[in-house]
């Protein structure tokens, strides 16, 4: 599986500034391209798309430091779902953590370590800090044992803060109300005793004079209200609470508690159906609060036209509008152009607007690019959708958008909006507007991240130009393979070039070529087809190779093509041809394809046997080029010499039975065997049965015809009836196969049954019975072979058949 | 090749077939008889399904379910789905108000995601099954806080392929064997006890291509005689139910291993269509919800067309998205149910009934989908089976 991802090292550089970090995430995984092609490996249902977008784009080079920084402060909101979702649960509490001990740290000016702060706020049990509240009330008594060297613990004895201690006892009194339960878990949240936390909390809060920890106080005290179902008491607390709360002295505006204390409020407005105001709240989380920041787009909802138009009232700025327009418009199932359209009303240079067109891009991108060429394009259509019909349209839509935003230059980055408008058209496939944009934002772009992405852009139009495989077309193929920077920097270009020239290859009827783009040579071993054969031979003779059918070519030689051809002919019949092309492979090269012997007896029908040797002829195994030679050279002998004919015709019988599908030599005329072809016998085209791994199917030689010839000849001329008593039994077995090769033959549904066979077939089966039934191999043979037992026992059937 | 035995024992079977039919053929009228006198003594069980996550029958649905005689309800207790880190979890676990519920029957039902089953270790399946168990428990013993209460059916629905059926049934296996050996405690109990029966939902396609996607491993399916047609393709006239194309599932005389009950929509919704892609389903959207020609125009019949960009049911909708109505009415759901009473009766004499009696349950108890339906509307459809 590929996943585009094109995060540079310069983003990760940025790691070092924590007031990125957030953002950073947040980009990293909204942004991350979506998976679009899945192609490897074993799933072959997987989308397979292509992607030249580089969110890269969306960070502007700081030029003094020499580093990429986001366009603005303003965190995007464009989402993929699924990737937001698997983050949200994943790393939202370390987030939060952070979060709160980063400020509690803050608040004691760095006196205090982070990890002493994190122990005694979510790791100290209650007994721990009672013990320490306790001696801090004390003159003569130290800080407890357990809490000694705790820098934290350590400060509050020295200074006397009793009223954080009691508040951060208090909150973990409070912890077990509110902290998320394992779903399978029943609710353990208990509403009477939440409700004495309340007033237990309100009575503190009143009595503390800290206002920032009156602040944590508020914060736990309307949680816990939300929590227990108390909707308008949340709602109420709020009322009292905060304004008890000094802004100045607890630093309301650098604190991140007053964001939580809003989460909360917003969720009661949520129940209690007061959706523009929560929603209004929670997008004012989203901007501001990054560990609320995804609770907080989840939970924005909007049901109504009125109340959509009473929360842009609540706004008070352009950039709230803004931002509420932005999150209804990353939904990935959004037309986001008509909400792009009001941001740039709003605010032509909301940072919202440049990720919202890429996320856009994004989905034009995944049902327009290579359309004509992909080509699982079917499958894309039938399990994805993918294109759907109206996403033309749609591209016009933001096409005009686009065009009037870069043409209008209110936004900070025309250019990137210059370059984006030719991609468009690329896409819509207006060529010819897309290259004057495109040569139009060749002369006025300056950023280096951004003439990348027009230079992928204009890389990906110049392969979807190539019109016909022509040795310039696969000259450039092979330059931009070998040569090409971004080639190798954007994997997208990869099967995108590769789907593109087998396309190519495909409608110019060459299909060998085609193969290889996407394969090797295996797909021919396993089925020769002999055009495409030759037109491999064709083109490794070629005086002059282009670089392309070089590349294309190297794995394989003239040798492992000429042997291919003489396979083929052999399965064919054709053992001349077979031998003329195997005397144009250099007799040192013979050895290389393997050694072989199918002259042994046997009455099996078994594919694994011991043939190193065989008992009639003590024939040893031969390479290839010497087989043919020696099947040849039997049939000469055999039409010159009538006394050892028939054990001549009997020997190439063997041969052709045992290279063929059923017999143990089958490597001989094969590279490739499937068991499975046994339940197909019946369905092959030409050979060939289909395979899934296999495009072009798997060639089987099934067909004994030749076989039975020659035990035929070696029947009637044979002067022993034991010899014609074998080659009967051995032509029997031969009709048998021919029958499940045959139209009449139906498969059994079950049991594995001896299938029955009609008269046509059975000529040999009746002759061996009612001629040689007398012979010592009758005899043998009746005890050996089950099934031939099975129908010389039952005789034949009225209807004439076993 | 050592195929000799099949032949013979093929040979033996064909001969003494003839002698048994022989034999049998009085037997068998006499079989078929006694089959058509039972169909003729009972009567269907009638229910309602209950989808929604808070679950407080309202009087006017105790009065239908009155008059009606229904006393078994199928509620949806929670979906299982996985969770961020691809875990199963419950969701939408249901909150019961029990006031009128009286003495209707609950039967427990768990929604279980495809994806839950696509890769789940069979000690992850065994642990699945377990924490349904407790967790189905747990409802229940709310609900009847006194009672140690264990139903007599839980039924499981999972729109289960090949790829997940191994997955789907192996869970099913080890529910089953929880089910009907354990207390609500989780405790096994000696001799276990009786009249427990597990059921799956079965989905056309499955009861179709019982080859392809098996049988499950329960006691008795529930049918769902809905959700026949392309979705997905704007051009279908109502995928909830189009007589024609359900019939074609329906071949007189099929066989289904297990008995079956049905379930019979009585649902509407909207099916949104954007960029010629389906991207919502809005429930229980009715006609009067798109009757604004200031934002919606009427194509024709159930087709209308966006105008202007809105708001419909907490949905945002855009300028030229396409909405289909689809609906069941009275007329529709009396022709589904006759087709299904017949071919209900053609399937029995297959052996396939328990002699338990078979429930018909309408999908699903809404007070909004109610109100499109008369109290006759129910009867009459009950009466056919």
């Amino acid at each position: 599986m590929h996943c585009n991802i094109f995060i540079s090292t310069d983003i990760l550089n940025l790691r070092g500034k924590l007031k990125w970090l957030p953002q950073l995430i947040c980009l990293i995984f909204l942004l991350a391209p979506f998976s679009v092609s899945n192609a490897c490996g074993p799933q072959p249902f997987s989308f397979h798309g292509y992607t030249f977008l580089n969110q890269n784009i969306l960070f502007k080079k700081d030029k003094k430091a020499n580093k990429k920084k986001a366009v603005e402060t303003t965190p995007p909101v464009v989402a993929v779902f699924d990737q937001f979702y698997g983050n949200y649960f994943a790393k939202n509490d370390s987030v939060i953590i952070n979060e709160n001990i980063a400020e509690w740290e803050e608040r004691y000016c760095g006196l205090v370590k982070k990890a002493d702060l994190e122990f005694m706020v979510y790791k100290s049990d209650t007994t721990d800090l009672e013990i320490l509240l306790t001696n801090m009330g004390s003159k003569s008594l130290q800080v407890p044992l357990r809490l000694r060297g705790n820098s934290f613990a350590e400060y509050v004895w020295e200074n006397k803060c009793t009223e954080n201690i009691e508040y951060l006892i208090f909150a973990k009194r409070c912890e077990v109300h509110v902290t998320a339960e394992s779903s399978w878990e029943i609710s353990r949240r208990n509403v009477p005793a939440m409700q004495h936390l309340i007033k237990t909390g309100r009575k503190a809060f009143n009595r503390t004079k800290s206002h920032y920890m009156r602040l944590r106080y508020a914060y736990q005290i309307i949680r816990l209200a939300h929590y227990a179902g108390l909707y308008e008491e949340t709602l109420n607390l709020y009322d009292k609470l905060l304004p008890k709360i000094d802004k100045f002295e607890s630093r309301y505006e650098e604190s991140i508690i007053p964001w939580w204390i809003e989460g909360h409020r917003a969720g009661a407005l949520l129940k209690r159906k007061r959706r523009a105001e929560a929603s209004y709240l929670y997008a004012k989380i989203f901007r501001f609060c990054p560990s609320r920041r995804q609770s907080a787009y989840l939970s924005f909802s909007i049901q109504t036209d009125e109340e959509w138009a009473d929360c842009l009232k609540l706004c008070q700025s352009d950039e709230e509008r803004a931002m509420i327009y932005a999150i209804r418009a990353s939904n990935p199932k959004s037309r986001a152009v008509e909400e792009m359209a009001a941001i740039y009303r709003l605010d032509p240079a909301n940072p919202q607007l440049e990720p919202l067109l890429l996320q856009e891009i994004r989905k034009i991108e995944r049902h327009l690019l290579g359309l004509k060429f992909n080509h699982r394009r079917k499958e894309n259509k039938r399990r994805y959708g993918v294109p759907v019909a109206g996403i033309e349209n749609y591209a016009i839509d933001l096409q005009e958008f686009v065009r009037k935003v870069r043409s209008e230059t209110k936004v900070p980055r025309p250019n990137l909006w210059l370059i984006t408008e030719g991609y468009l058209e690329f896409l819509a496939g207006d060529f010819y507007a897309a290259e004057k944009t495109f040569t139009e934002a060749a002369r006025k772009v300056e950023d280096e991240v951004l003439k990348e992405q027009l230079d992928a852009f204009l890389l990906a139009m110049e392969i979807a130009k190539f019109d016909k495989p022509t040795s310039r077309v696969e000259d450039m193929a092979y330059a931009i393979m070998k040569e090409n920077e971004l080639y190798r920097r954007y994997p997208s270009f990869q099967s995108y070039l590769r789907d593109k020239m087998r396309y190519l290859y495909e409608e110019a009827g060459q299909d060998s070529k085609a193969l290889l783009t996407y394969s090797n040579l295996q797909i021919l071993q396993v089925n020769p087809v002999p055009n495409m054969v030759d037109e491999l031979l064709a083109v490794l003779q070629k005086p002059e190779r282009t670089q392309l059918e070089r590349l294309l070519t190297e794995r394989f030689s003239v040798s492992d093509l000429l042997d291919l051809k003489a396979i083929y002919m052999m399965g064919e019949g054709q053992m001349e041809a077979a031998a003329q092309f195997y005397a144009r492979i250099p007799a040192t090269e013979w050895s290389k394809y393997g050694e072989y012997n199918p002259f042994i007896e046997n009455f099996h029908d078994l594919v694994n046997i011991d043939s190193s040797k065989d008992s009639l002829t003590q024939t040893v195994s031969l390479n290839r080029g010497d087989l043919i030679n020696t099947l040849l050279e039997l049939e000469f002998q055999a039409k010159g010499n009538p006394e050892k004919a028939p054990i001549y015709y009997y020997k190439l019988g063997l041969a052709h039975y045992n290279m063929s599908y059923f017999g143990y030599e089958w490597k001989a005329m094969d590279y490739f065997r499937s068991g499975t072809t046994w339940n197909k016998l019946d369905k092959s085209r030409r050979g060939a049965y289909p395979y899934w791994e296999y495009p072009l199917g798997n060639r089987e030689n099934t067909d004994v015809s030749r076989a039975l010839f020659f035990f035929e000849k070696a029947r009637l001329m044979a002067k022993t009836s034991e010899l014609k008593a074998k080659a009967t039994f051995q032509a029997a077995r031969c009709e048998q196969k021919l029958f499940f090769m045959s139209d009449l033959y139906q498969p059994p549904p079950c049991c594995n049954n001896i299938p029955l066979l009609p008269q046509e077939y059975l000529y040999n089966f009746d002759r061996l019975k009612n001629e040689f039934s007398e012979t010592d191999f009758y005899e043998w043979i009746i005890e050996e072979c089950q099934y031939f037992a099975a129908y010389a026992r039952r005789g034949r059937a009225i209807d004439g058949r076993w | 090749m050592k195929n000799g035995e099949g032949l013979i024992t093929y040979g033996l079977i064909r001969g003494k077939t003839s002698v048994l039919i022989f034999f049998l053929f009085p037997f068998s009228f006499f079989l078929f008889f006694l089959s058509c006198n039972y169909e003729k003594s009972t009567s269907a069980v009638p229910a309602f399904y209950h989808w929604q996550t808070h679950l407080e029958i309202t009087p006017a649905e105790r009065r239908l379910m009155d008059l009606l005689n229904v006393q078994k309800l199928y509620v949806k207790y929670f979906d299982i789905d996985l969770d961020g880190n691809s875990q199963p979890v419950p969701h939408a676990v249901v909150d019961i108000n029990g006031e009128l519920l009286d003495e209707t029957v609950i039967v427990p039902t768990v929604f279980i995601t495809h994806r839950t089953f696509k890769s789940i270790s069979k000690k992850n399946i065994e642990q699945l099954a377990s924490r349904i168990f407790k967790k189905i428990n747990e409802i229940n013993n709310r609900l009847y806080p006194t009672a140690n209460y264990l139903p007599t059916e839980i039924q499981f629905d999972c729109d289960w392929t090949p790829t997940t059926r191994e997955n789907y049934f192996y869970f099913l296996e080890c529910f089953n064997s929880k089910f009907k050996t354990q207390n609500s405690n989780g405790v096994k109990r000696h001799p276990a006890p009786r009249g427990r029966e597990l059921s799956s939902t079965i989905r056309l396609h499955q009861f179709k291509y019982p080859e392809q996607t098996g049988v499950p491993p329960v006691d008795k399916g529930m049918l769902m005689f809905y959700n026949v047609g392309n979705l997905e393709n704007w051009e279908t006239g109502n995928s909830i139910l189009e007589m024609p194309t359900a019939e074609k599932y329906l071949t007189p005389g099929t066989q289904y291993p297990i008995p079956l009950d049905c379930a019979l929509p009585i649902f509407k919704w909207g099916v949104v269509f954007r960029n010629g892609e389906l991207v919502y389903l809005i429930n229980n959207l009715s006609r009067n919800a798109v009757a604004d020609t200031s934002r919606f125009f009427n194509i024709n019949k159930n087709r209308y067309a966006v105008k202007k960009s809105t708001y419909l049911k907490g949905y945002y909708l855009y300028k030229d998205d396409l909405i289909r109505l689809e609906k069941i009415d009275a007329a529709l759901l009396d022709a589904a149910g006759a087709k299904l009473a017949e071919f209900q009766k053609s399937i029995k004499s297959a052996g396939s009934n328990t002699g338990s009696q078979r429930t018909i349950s309408f999908y699903h108890l809404d007070t909004t989908t109610l109100a499109s339906f008369q109290y006759e509307d129910f009867k009459k459809v009950i009466d056919r089976f």
